[in-house]
């Protein structure tokens, strides 16, 4: 199968500084994909360049297209929704749907009033008078009624309370998603969403510090937890990351087979969460 | 099957393509980009129709207040011509009045209507639908070069007919000398015709003052109408400071009237000299629709080169202005 996004040495700079280094990775179809980093990493100018929304150097291609010259034909498959306030104050629901039924030839109108009779949100309010995970939610009504093949979602929760993050991914999962999409999702709320995501990539300054699909973690990395007394033969296999935890030491290791670490403690896969942390603490190679 | 290859009317009613757009897409796309205007910047439409809604009020109530002297129209006594002049003075101030109003509220619009989604970042949003930003930038242009223009223009000829049924109706109880009111449909619609060349003509002209406004709009990071305003204004003040020149003010003042000294041949024409001539104190306010329809210099007003230049000025803006909105990025 053909990759949705294939990205190879991709490389924006903002002046002395690189926000994205010779950043290679690729997307395949039908997956929600995890673009995972602190602030600063270059996971929103990673999707503003998949967007076409910034200029880059590299090569990248999205569903076949280049964004930086054929956006406008990008973005009849694409929906993406960039940060939770972009709906303006001054929109009417009824008017943001008709706006997006008038210039949008897949979007399917009854969808999206399906969806919203399901909230408390009036068609005659404006957005202004909407509380910010009401806005949310009309946006998300707006592109799950859309018929894209890929979804762009960046920090789309940020700010919500848990309720409302809850059922947004919810509905993502349930009402949109299907093997035929693919969601491509940036957060700072690991733990909550790790369920979520069939493959992960972290970023870190500039770099990608993990690509891998999560079905592939548990083979690839492991976290073996030792007593102090064990720590030592357990260092000789060159953890990549180490944490003490009520006295005794957690220790991240990549590509170790199960023989060799399981002797020395308590082995099992880690999270994403502390996959990220490990990942991020370390010293940048 | 080879039948149904040959006839494009047999669609099955499944899902779009990929890559096309619905039937009647461009059309209706630019018919919805209008709209928004519309309902973002309800000044647009509300504060023309507020002024002509003031107008005919204002002729409602003040009826019995209004006393003409035979005077004011030089020795002739006040007669059904001179009626007619009042009517067709009205007919222009009220489309001069609401022209004011838009001139306004479009310069506004216009050094808005590109910052405004960068101030409140809904640019993003409008970003993540399949409109390019030459159709988006297009739909603004078309709202002020053309809805908005045309729709005055309308609203104007709307308004008149209003104000003159009032003063014909106060006119029909007795209310109203029956001598201060006149109608003639021929000549309301020959002013009418005039106006409409005026606006087309204004609005190419004015053209290059658009495309600055936009422009503006596109590169302001904060205070964009500080910058529209104070471009104009200090520009003359500063050469005037260093180099005691003025030869922008001069221009300024040039695009702003220039046009129409060039359509009224700088003042000379025929019929206001031949008054002159027969030494009449009192030209005849207004000059007859006739002689100006006759005399005034369409063609040389609309293949002046300053007017071409103009509009070539403009398009390099909006150009600019397009360009700028596809690669700006403001992070």
């Amino acid at each position: 199968m053909t990759a949705v996004i294939e990205a190879r040495g991709l490389t924006k700079a903002f002046g002395a500084q690189r926000a994205l280094d010779g950043v290679s990775f690729a997307v395949q179809p039908g997956r929600i994909v995890g673009l995972i980093g602190p602030n600063g990493a270059g996971k929103t100018t990673a999707l503003k360049a998949i967007l076409g929304l910034t200029s880059f150097t590299g090569d990248l291609r999205v569903m076949g297209l280049d964004p930086r010259s054929q956006r406008d034909e990008l973005m009849r498959d694409v929906c993406f929704i960039a940060d939770v306030a972009v709906l303006p104050r001054w929109l009417k629901v009824s008017q943001a749907l008709e706006f997006v039924a008038g210039v949008h030839p897949r979007f399917d109108r009854s969808v999206a009033e399906g969806f919203l009779k399901k909230t408390d949100i009036h068609m005659s309010s404006r957005v202004g008078q909407l509380s910010k995970g009401m806005v949310t939610q009309l946006h998300l009504a707006l592109i799950l009624a859309i018929d894209a093949r890929l979804l762009v979602l960046d920090e789309p929760t940020l700010g919500l309370d848990l309720l409302y993050r809850r059922s947004f991914y919810d509905t993502l999962l349930n009402d949109y998603f299907d093997k035929q999409r693919t969601i491509l999702l940036t957060t700072h709320q690991v733990e909550e969403v790790e369920h979520l995501f069939t493959d992960i990539i972290f970023i870190k300054q500039g770099h990608v510090a993990l690509d891998s699909p999560v079905e592939e973690l548990g083979s690839r990395y492991q976290q073996l937890t030792v007593s102090a007394e064990q720590a030592g033969a357990a260092r000789a296999l060159k953890p990549f990351y180490e944490q003490e935890v009520f006295g005794r030491v957690a220790m991240f290791f990549e590509g170790r087979s199960q023989a060799e670490l399981s002797a020395l403690g308590e082995l099992r896969t880690p999270t994403i969460a502390d996959l990220f942390v490990a990942k991020m603490q370390r010293a940048t190679p | 099957m080879s039948t149904n290859m040959t006839t494009p009317a047999v669609t099955t009613g499944t899902a779009v393509p990929a890559g096309s757009a619905a039937p009647g897409g461009l059309q209706q796309t630019l018919v919805t980009l209008v709209r928004r205007e519309f309902w973002e910047h309800r000044a647009l439409w509300i504060a023309p129709l507020a002024t002509a809604i003031l107008l005919v009020v204002f002729v409602l109530f003040a009826h019995g207040h209004v006393h003409i002297e035979g005077s004011g129209f030089g020795d002739q006594p006040f007669g059904a011509r001179q009626a007619l002049a009042v009517s067709t003075i009205a007919q222009g101030v009220i489309f001069e009045a609401l022209n004011l109003v838009m001139a306004a509220v479009l310069s506004f619009y216009l050094v808005d209507c590109l910052y405004a989604e960068r101030r409140d970042r809904s640019i993003y949003f409008w970003k993540s639908l399949p409109v390019s930003d030459g159709l988006t930038v297009a739909s603004k242009l078309l709202v002020a070069m053309v809805v908005v223009p045309l729709g005055v223009w309308v609203l104007a000829a709307v308004t008149h007919v209003a104000i003159s049924m009032v003063s014909g109706a106060y006119s029909a109880f007795g209310q109203l000398p029956q001598h201060l009111v006149a109608w003639n449909t021929l000549t309301w619609l020959r002013v009418e015709f005039l106006l409409l060349i005026g606006v087309i003509l204004g609005t190419l002209w004015y053209a290059p003052i658009t495309g600055f406004f936009l422009l503006v709009s596109v590169l302001a990071r904060r205070n964009a109408v500080m910058w529209a305003l104070g471009i104009p204004v200090l520009a003359p003040l500063l050469e005037r400071i260093v180099f005691g020149t003025h030869y922008i003010w001069t221009f300024i003042i040039y695009r702003s009237l220039g046009i129409w000294d060039i359509l009224a041949n700088h003042g000379n024409l025929k019929f206001i000299n031949d008054q002159a001539a027969r030494g009449s104190s009192h030209i005849n306010v207004p000059p007859p629709i006739d002689a100006l329809l006759g005399e005034l210099h369409f063609r040389a007003a609309f293949l002046a080169p300053d007017l071409w230049l103009g509009l070539i000025a403009a398009a390099a803006m909006v150009y600019a202005a397009t360009r700028i909105r596809r690669y700006r990025d403001d992070t």
